[in-house]
């Protein structure tokens, strides 16, 4: 596919059902002009937004110092060695952030008895505890990206450096400059994600802006209305994106694989900080696993989930997979053309729209008109995870890009018979590792997605993160631990045959 | 067991990923899009009687039920199962969405409210199923746009190592006088929490049920994210009791935790008692198998059936089977019709996102 037809596709794919709801937004509010007061956040809406930002804000910050720090010790170092143990705390990037909190929740409970001698404590709730559920379910995702970061750093800018200054002196005014537009991406897909979500809030009793849209969406069922609701929240998440968008487009990237196996000289405090994170990413991952594995039953429910549930990863690996792989030439495309801030809006404003808007966005596109044979398909759930995830995929490619060897390309363009095979023949070869961390991501994402699925769903089919959602309501803990294993299962081996393979090519790229 | 109910899902497809090497990738991306075209046609093998069901009924009660239906009748069954994040309005909205072209012939709702909300709109079809002739008229509507299908009611569920036989709440307004970060429910603004908001909005009158709501918010009692997070906080211990719904209460006592459960207001106003209702969709492509699927739900047999499940405690038929769980005991409930309680949902709503959403 070629730039521009990738393009048009995801001009299509964001502006028919996005607009949609636009229009109907519009059909309302022309002959009402006072439903666009619903726009207009004051009073206990005001606050409601302000919590949103500051929460979101905070686990943004957080995550992504943390994943950095992770990714640094991870990549580099002693541990830099084992490449495939790099992406280890990667791999529960799908784990619906419900199961985290719900995991985390489990651990405090216990871990506060144990403090005060027995006697369960009061539920825990406010934001604090909010703050930290939300950053350890984003933390895998904010490391990850502090990993495509640091293996995409210009590795001789360092090492010059690191030649005549000490090595903390270099990470404060090489390394972390050089590495802000992957910071400010991996705050800004944080926040975006934090921002849209109501569920580990309501969890822990605290209302957010999206629990207002949601609220005002079931009460009314209105798309048109909800989605005038939802404009402030679209406003804020444009102005991160804004902030974050010109900081990538600056970003300087190296070709001999980042900073991957540097020997760091840390000091003594340096070494603990990094002690404290490594504990934390253990945390994080160590967590979820064992209130999910190491409960009586957990490996029973693992045969009676693939039982129960044969079907539904069927149907989640069709259409995570179908979602990885289309979302690539989609994200290579918008990634190639992001010159105007008129892309850049199109590229990522499907991130600040709440997932059930663009299920019914889509259904309300494409169910009058498409054929039922292709409404019966995944081809609709596809389309879902395709513009909910695609942005992430194209915030990966951009790094990827920037550190293409254009003389090579170059070269091979004056051969090639067309661009098709001159993307497959020679980009897709150079690009290989960032293009499977980017459609490794979108598979993770796609396999977890549930409030846009819901709503395209064909009748009779149904996806892993739907049954897992069921049985927590019904309270099948062993199942739902066995289910959320199986997820895991698919996720790592399907992140170790990617770890591998980016591992590999990021080992064969020849030196600039 | 498949989503689908009769036929078997389509085969699995080996779908290669986008490799590095030369050539690889036009390949790849060909085979995936062949297998997304076979498995398109694959997944559009319509048997020859189908029914499509939207169902906010727990999967792991109505699917037996549903599959059941379609060994029984050889009509395949293709259910839609909503999920508790989406606090049973998902399909709901999906079914207004749908409007112009309905996928769906049967919505099997676990709750009432949102079925009323689809008759108002005129989203519903007139359907009187044989075998509900002896549902009570205030278990079905008047214009047959749905019928009763078993009852959950709302019950206080009290962690009996923690609260003393003497203590035991008797009242949801107990709520007012417990230590409120050891009582709970689930948030009003969704759910059965939300019917039961509005049901006292119907029975104190609007001011008097937005002062309790006030109270309850002002004095901090928890808020849980659903009824079956009120159950597994109380069943932890990490609350003394809260107010639930019965399914999630009776599976806690069916578990063998150390709860109780105890119906409010017995000696006043009683408790609210939750229908089930089922609804033909109003341009159901299916309509004869919708109509069968319909018979076959409202049956006294597949109650009972519901009731032994755990899914409801209550038979909507005068006299019906009841489960163990809420005792022998008579039951006094709320003496409010569906429809006033509906009406008042509006009202509750806008007072409770002021109170609650915050």
């Amino acid at each position: 596919m070629t730039g521009r037809a990738g393009r048009l596709v995801w001009f299509l794919l964001v502006t028919v059902p996005l607009g949609a709801l636009v229009l109907a937004a519009l059909r309302l509010a022309v002959p009402r002009p006072e439903v666009m007061a619903l726009a207009l956040p004051t009073g206990r809406r005001w606050t409601l937004l302000v919590t949103t930002v500051v929460l979101a804000g905070g686990v943004a910050v957080v995550a992504t110092a943390l994943g950095f720090l992770g990714a640094l010790t991870l990549a580099t170092g002693r541990a830099g060695r084992h490449r495939l143990l790099r992406w280890l705390p990667v791999l529960l990037a799908p784990l619906p952030p419900y199961v985290h909190a719900l995991a985390w929740n489990d651990a405090l409970g216990w871990l506060a008895g144990v403090i005060t001698g027995g006697g369960a404590p009061p539920p825990a709730s406010g934001p604090g505890m909010v703050l930290w559920v939300e950053t350890m379910a984003v933390l895998p995702i904010t490391t990850a990206l502090g990993l495509v970061g640091i293996l995409n750093l210009p590795r001789p800018s360092v090492e010059a450096a690191r030649l005549h200054r000490a090595d903390p002196v270099v990470l404060g005014r090489v390394v972390l400059p050089l590495a802000a537009p992957f910071l400010a991406a991996s705050a800004g897909l944080a926040f975006l994600l934090v921002a849209t979500a109501h569920d580990v809030p309501s969890l822990h009793a605290v209302t957010t802006f999206p629990l207002e849209i949601f609220a005002e969406f079931s009460a009314g069922h209105d798309a048109a209305r909800a989605t005038i609701l939802a404009l402030p929240a679209l406003v804020v998440s444009v102005l991160v994106l804004a902030l974050v968008i010109p900081a990538l487009r600056r970003a300087r990237v190296g070709t001999t694989g980042g900073l991957a196996g540097i020997a760091w000289r840390w000091p003594a405090w340096f070494r603990g900080l990094q002690g404290v994170v490594a504990a934390v990413l253990a945390a994080q991952f160590l967590v979820p696993v064992v209130s999910l594995a190491a409960r009586p039953g957990s490996w029973k429910g693992v045969v009676s989930g693939l039982t129960l549930a044969g079907p539904e990863l069927g149907f989640s690996l069709i259409v995570a997979a179908s979602a990885a792989v289309l979302a690539i030439p989609l994200a290579s495309a918008l990634a190639r053309g992001l010159r105007s801030p008129l892309w850049w809006v199109l590229a990522f404003v499907p991130l600040a729209v709440p997932a059930p808007l663009v299920g019914i966005a889509l259904l309300a596109v494409f169910n009058p008109v498409l054929p039922m044979v292709l409404l019966d398909s995944p081809l609709l759930p596809v389309l879902a995870a395709l513009l909910r995830f695609t942005p992430f995929a194209t915030f990966v490619l951009l790094a990827g890009l920037r550190r293409r060897q254009r003389d090579r390309i170059d070269a091979v363009r004056v051969f090639q018979p067309g661009p098709l095979a001159g993307w497959v023949g020679v980009r897709l070869h150079l690009e290989a590792p960032t293009v499977l961390a980017a459609s490794g991501f979108v598979f993770a994402l796609s396999l977890g997605e549930l409030g846009a699925t819901l709503l395209v769903l064909p009748p009779g089919r149904s996806t892993l993160a739907i049954r897992i959602s069921n049985y927590l309501h019904y309270g099948a803990a062993q199942d739902v631990r066995g289910l959320c294993l199986v997820l895991l299962v698919v996720t790592t081996v399907t992140g170790l045959g990617v770890a591998a393979l980016v591992s590999r090519g990021a080992a064969g790229r020849p030196a600039a | 067991m498949p989503a689908t109910m009769s036929a078997p899902l389509h085969p699995h497809r080996r779908r290669p990923e986008p490799g590095h090497h030369r050539g690889r990738g036009a390949p790849a991306l060909s085979t995936l899009l062949c297998g997304l075209v076979l498995v398109t046609l694959a997944c559009s093998r319509e048997a020859s009687r189908t029914v499509v069901v939207y169902t906010s009924v727990d999967q792991v009660y109505s699917e037996p039920i549903l599959r059941e239906f379609a060994e029984r009748t050889g009509i395949r069954v293709r259910p839609v199962f909503d999920v508790e994040a989406a606090k049973t309005v998902g399909l709901v909205q999906r079914i207004i969405a749908e409007r112009r072209r309905p996928r769906a012939d049967v919505f099997w709702n676990s709750e009432f409210s949102q079925t009323l909300l689809l008759a108002a709109r005129g989203l519903l079809e007139a359907c009187r199923p044989a075998t509900a002739g002896d549902v009570p008229g205030t278990m079905r509507s008047s214009r047959d746009l749905w019928t009763g299908v078993g009852c959950r009611v709302r019950v206080l569920l009290v962690n009996t190592r923690r609260v003393p036989e003497e203590a035991m709440p008797r009242s949801v307004e107990d709520l007012l006088t417990a230590e409120p970060s050891r009582v709970g429910l689930a948030n009003p603004l969704f759910g059965t929490t939300a019917t039961h908001a509005a049901a006292l909005f119907a029975l104190w009158g609007p001011p008097e049920a937005e002062r309790f709501f006030r109270a309850l918010a002002d004095r901090g009692v928890h808020v849980a994210d659903g009824n079956a997070g009120v159950r597994d906080l109380v069943v932890a211990g990490r609350l003394d009791w809260g107010l639930t719904d019965s399914d999630d209460a009776c599976r806690a006592v069916e578990a063998g935790a150390p709860v109780r459960i105890v119906l409010p207001d017995q000696g006043g106003a009683g408790t609210l008692l939750i229908p089930g209702t089922v609804a033909v969709v109003a341009g159901a492509p299916h309509p004869r198998e919708a109509r069968k699927l319909v018979e076959y739900l409202v049956d006294a047999g597949t109650e009972q059936r519901l009731i032994e499940s755990g899914c409801v405690q209550l038979s909507v038929r005068p006299g019906g089977p009841r489960a163990p769980c809420l005792g022998t005991a008579p039951i006094r409930v709320m003496e409010l019709g569906l429809d006033a309680i509906h009406d008042r949902i509006g009202d509750s709503r806008r007072a409770l996102v002021e109170i609650f959403s915050r």
